[in-house]
């Protein structure tokens, strides 16, 4: 199957988005027939060790060395590219059918359009072998143009039920719309940490953005997160992770196996 | 002599030697047949062969000659991936015969060729003196071998019109591997001396780094009267 889908996943700091990306690439990947890149565009690094992985090296980390490398000499663009496209793969920690490529956060100052464009281009062309990718974005939407890539199918705002969840959310679209910081086909809201459906409607009545989908609070989520535990451990039967598949299956139309 | 044809002396010295030892297997260009041609990732669970990945020794060696007989041919020095290893060292040899007039231009291209072989089930990084395959359980299953992807490099090198011939080698045993580390070493600092001279325009000896390999090799002199009498530098 080949559906090369793109989901970013974006929102304020807290409201669950990792667990989002996190449940999403683990349904994906168990259905054994896919081919899943999951990218965590958010500096925190937590999308990895959600998927039980380690992350050794981030792609700022490659593009600092690299930066370095060229000021010693190396000119050649596809050379370079090379240079990029080796260290990329090296970073990208693998699971059962999924990889993971942590971007980390820019430690060096200074304008490098030349290696961040190439990195990008990297990530496109790594991705292109995936039949997923799911990114696991921050609040500030720009930066999955800038250091990820510029359009994706679905961009997935997620908000728990707090005013200011929905006030960001509601931001991110204008930010997303006014500026055209990622392209896109499909935007919609996940509200997590739901305790009723009467939170859900209400919600609703002060925002306009489609809903995708709502997942409930579950203890177990809380429980995972307390004692360190990767999320894609949490089972399938979990009231949480039903509702991301209910999510997924909305965005991919049914076709995920 | 040309620009590498120490090295490639050098390095038939080397398969000379490992030939007595019995550890070289050569064949011929139709000995391998044609492997279906698509962009592949292969991730871990999936990996069948995997040779020369960062952690173990790698080498990648890339010359060429105008004047030393060259044929076309795959020379195997050590297992190859049906000898049920997983994981190997790994080294790449080509050896070019052919028409070089930009030598600058020329090593550039012929990089960029061997990063764009794609055959299904088998993935390539590469950096200068480092190579990484992996090689897909399925690909192996139905019989991909070394062969098959000397074959498939010798084919997209051979669309070029001045190349005439195309010698790969294949080295997978970490003694033989780390064995060809001062050829590689050299190798590079040519090139070093070559791209220096091309990038920066800069023709002062007395400051280069390199000026004890242009001391030694001929041609690289050649390269930098060349520039020199294009009005390029002082």
């Amino acid at each position: 199957m080949d559906l090369r889908h793109r989901i970013a996943v974006c929102g304020k700091g807290g409201v669950g988005k990792t667990f989002v990306t996190a449940s999403m690439t683990k349904l994906l990947a168990d259905g054994d027939n896919l081919k899943i890149l999951a990218v965590d565009a958010d500096p925190a690094v937590g999308l990895a060790p959600a998927l039980g992985v380690s992350v050794k090296k981030t792609v700022d980390d490659i593009r600092n060395d690299l930066i370095n490398k060229i000021k010693k000499g190396e000119k050649d663009k596809s050379e370079i590219a090379a240079m990029l496209d080796y260290d990329v793969f090296d970073a990208l920690e693998e699971g059962h059918n999924f990889g993971v490529l942590a971007v980390g956060r820019p430690e060096e100052e200074g304008c490098y359009c030349q290696v961040n464009d190439l990195l990008k281009e990297i990530i496109e062309s790594l991705s292109k072998n995936f039949d997923i990718v799911l990114i696991d974005g921050e609040a500030g939407i720009e930066q999955i143009n800038r250091r990820v890539m510029k359009s994706v199918d679905d961009l997935v705002i997620v908000s728990d039920t707090s005013a200011k969840g929905i006030n960001v959310a509601s931001t991110i679209r204008h930010v997303v719309e006014d500026r055209k910081a990622v392209n896109y086909k499909r935007i919609g809201l996940v509200i997590n940490k739901v305790r009723n459906k009467e939170e859900v409607d209400q919600i609703l009545g002060a925002t306009s953005l489609e809903l995708l989908g709502w997942i409930p609070e579950d203890d177990m989520v809380r429980e995972y997160d307390f004692n360190g535990k990767p999320i894609k451990d949490i089972p399938a039967t979990s009231p949480s992770i039903v509702a991301v598949q209910g999510v997924l299956e909305t965005l991919l139309d049914g076709t995920i196996p | 002599m040309g620009l590498f044809d120490e090295e490639i002396e050098r390095l038939s010295a080397y398969l000379k030697k490992k030939e007595e030892n019995g550890t070289v297997r050569k064949t011929k260009y139709n000995d391998h047949k044609d492997w279906p041609v698509k962009s592949s990732i292969v991730l871990k669970e999936d990996v069948g062969a995997e040779l020369g990945n960062p952690e173990t020794a790698s080498e990648s060696i890339l010359v060429w000659t105008e004047d030393l007989e060259i044929e076309d041919g795959v020379i195997i020095v050590g297992p190859d991936l049906s000898e049920g290893k997983r994981h190997l060292p790994f080294a790449q040899i080509l050896i070019f015969k052919g028409r070089f007039e930009d030598e600058y231009e020329c090593y550039r291209k012929l990089r960029r060729m061997q990063r764009d072989v794609n055959l299904d089930g088998y993935m390539l990084r590469a950096v200068p003196q480092r190579i990484w395959i992996r090689v897909s359980k399925e690909a192996l299953k139905k019989g991909f071998s070394l062969g098959i992807l000397g074959r498939a490099l010798i084919d997209r090198f051979k669309k070029e019109n001045y190349i005439d011939a195309v010698e790969v080698i294949f080295v997978t045993s970490s003694e033989e591997v780390r064995e060809l580390r001062d050829i590689s070493n050299r190798v590079q600092r040519i090139v070093g001396a070559m791209n220096k001279m091309v990038e920066e325009l800069s023709f002062d000896c007395d400051d280069c780094t390199y000026s004890d390999v242009c001391n030694e090799v001929l041609k690289l002199r050649k390269i930098r009267r060349k520039l020199k009498g294009l009005g390029h530098g002082s």
